[in-house]
């Protein structure tokens, strides 16, 4: 861990990562919902509730993290500084929490059955409520997907987080991990819902276009970092790049997030899409599980290499000629 | 610190400035020169010139100057901070010395703290609005409020902010250990090398032009000389 960033430790990466994959989740669980209906009832209600919780343990974790916890769950004073991008980050985590719940309660059998005993004129809302609030969850999940990035790019110090390319990055891969997670859940219930071969192949395509989008990005970000630095940030960025795809946690970078997270989820994606068969299903469960692996070390590997620059070399060597 | 010690320590100042005018003259004592030796030097050795550093805050941003040539990495300055700031042992200080190597030739010393940045990330990355920056632009953060999050630590371009068991914590120019805003704290007092200068850093440059400004988006009222 020598030469590493370690003042944020496992449970921010974590955060970032579970909060991505719950957004994801979420707006991929609307598209299966709103092009299969009831036939993937449970697949759709189960991974919207799957990304409740990703999101609630992440908000659990980054609480853990903090020195005064109990002082960090009084939002209200905590999270009032609105030009913290943290603040705008934990008021949208909020807001989506509380409006996946209640896409859940609309979209699940028991639990609007038991809406409707208290409110009689629940039950003829309900489609139009799942739809009104399935696309503000949308756009929230979209807003926590990207704000995961934000939250490091806004930080200044941090040369590696400091670009606009890190918010696309997360936001590529939270989707990806979303559908990941959708798919998984999708496999659990293959016997019971059958999803219909349309649905099925957008998100294969998804997968496709998500990870072939992610590799780009990836590429973009690191190759505009390594090389010849003449400024004290540019020198940290290159340092943190070089950690990455050379350095002690290229095993990690080239291994788990490009073969296993990006590599291994595209060649599931043509197999299944190629194949058509029930082996199509084992197929994206190998993929989608390499994808979430991919996108948890992700977090993890750019936590870690966040290193900060020292721009007081820079003003000494001017010093000196 | 009694406000009568302050007084006493800007009287001291006074009469050190009419010796720098002495100094100036050549006629120099030794003790002047330990104060104000580096200003000599700066106006000794024209040619080396950096990027000239313009004020880039509000009047009466306080900053410091640092002349590393004239730094022995005694640990005055830092020791200073931990005594009066009643910095536990265990705890590392809020000022350090940066040791930088150059090749053929004896390593330059920096002491560095809080730069009290003109535009400090620090508090705008604070999700409680625990920092501000106040009074002659001292950046300090409220122990009350702050949650802990670490955010600051990753926005400071410098690596500044530090965390104990209560709250992050940094240098606040010893406001909590007495010093009024603008006054000297205790580290550039402790200095007895001239390397560790406090002041309205309008004034800093006009003493000594040639400073280098330390380059962040965060505009540091830091500089080098």
């Amino acid at each position: 861990m020598e030469g590493l960033q370690v003042v944020w430790g496992w449970q921010p990466a974590l955060y970032l990562f579970l909060g991505g994959m719950g957004a994801g989740a979420f707006v991929a669980a609307m598209i299966v919902y709103f092009r299969e209906g009831e036939k993937c009832r449970g697949t759709a209600v189960v991974s919207v509730l799957a990304a409740v919780v990703c999101l609630v343990v992440g908000l659990l974790l980054l609480l853990s993290e903090l020195i005064t916890p109990l002082r960090g769950m009084m939002m209200w004073q905590s999270f009032s500084n609105f030009t913290s991008w943290m603040t705008f980050g934990a008021w949208i985590v909020f807001a989506a929490v509380v409006v996946f719940v209640l896409v859940a309660v609309c979209m699940g059998k028991r639990s609007s059955a038991l809406v409707s005993k208290v409110w009689k004129g629940f039950e003829g809302l309900v489609p139009k409520l799942a739809r009104i609030l399935g696309v503000v969850g949308v756009a929230l999940g979209l807003c926590v997907a990207a704000y995961t990035g934000i939250l490091l790019m806004s930080a200044p110090g941090v040369p590696l987080w400091n670009t606009p390319l890190l918010p696309c990055l997360f936001t590529v891969s939270a989707l990806d991990t979303g559908v990941a997670l959708v798919e998984v859940v999708a496999f659990v219930f293959r016997k019971k819902e059958d999803m219909g071969e349309g649905t099925a192949k957008i998100l294969e395509i998804a997968v496709v276009a998500l990870v072939v989008l992610e590799l780009a990005v990836l590429a973009l970000l690191l190759t505009s970092m390594l090389g010849e630095a003449d400024t004290a940030v540019a020198a940290a960025a290159a340092q943190s790049a070089s950690i990455l795809v050379e350095g002690q946690l290229a095993p990690f970078f080239w291994g788990l997030v490009v073969a296993v997270g990006l590599a291994l989820p595209l060649v599931a994606a043509v197999l299944a899409f190629v194949l058509k068969s029930k082996k199509a299903g084992i197929t994206s469960l190998v993929g989608a599980i390499g994808a979430m692996v991919g996108g948890c070390t992700l977090r993890f590997i750019i936590i870690l290499a966040g290193l900060h620059a020292d721009p007081v070399m820079g003003a000494v060597a001017v010093l000196l000629g | 610190m009694s406000k009568t010690t302050l007084l006493n320590r800007r009287e001291a100042v006074k009469m050190a400035a009419a010796g720098a005018l002495l100094a100036a003259s050549g006629s120099c004592i030794v003790v002047v020169q330990q104060a104000f030796g580096d200003d000599v030097q700066a106006e000794e050795e024209p040619e080396k010139k950096g990027d000239v550093g313009a004020p880039v805050a509000v009047n009466g941003q306080v900053g410091f100057l640092v002349k590393p040539k004239n730094c022995l990495n005694c640990q005055a300055c830092v020791e200073a901070c931990r005594k009066f700031n009643k910095i536990p042992d265990e705890e590392p200080t809020w000022r350090r010395v940066t040791k930088y190597e150059r090749d053929g030739e004896a390593p330059l010393f920096v002491s560095t703290s809080c730069m009290h940045c003109a535009d400090p990330a620090c508090a705008t990355v604070c999700p409680a609005g625990a920092i501000t920056k106040g009074e002659a632009g001292i950046v300090s953060v409220n122990p009350d409020r702050c949650i802990g999050c670490k955010y600051c630590y990753q926005a400071c371009p410098f690596s500044v902010p530090q965390y104990n068991s209560q709250s992050m914590v940094k240098c606040d120019c010893c406001l909590g250990n007495g010093v009024k805003p603008g006054e000297t704290p205790h580290c550039a007092e402790a200095c007895n090398f001239g390397a560790l200068h406090f002041g309205i850093v309008a004034d800093l440059l006009e003493k000594c032009p040639d400073a280098v400004v330390v380059d962040a988006s965060t505009a540091p009222s830091l500089y080098l000389a």
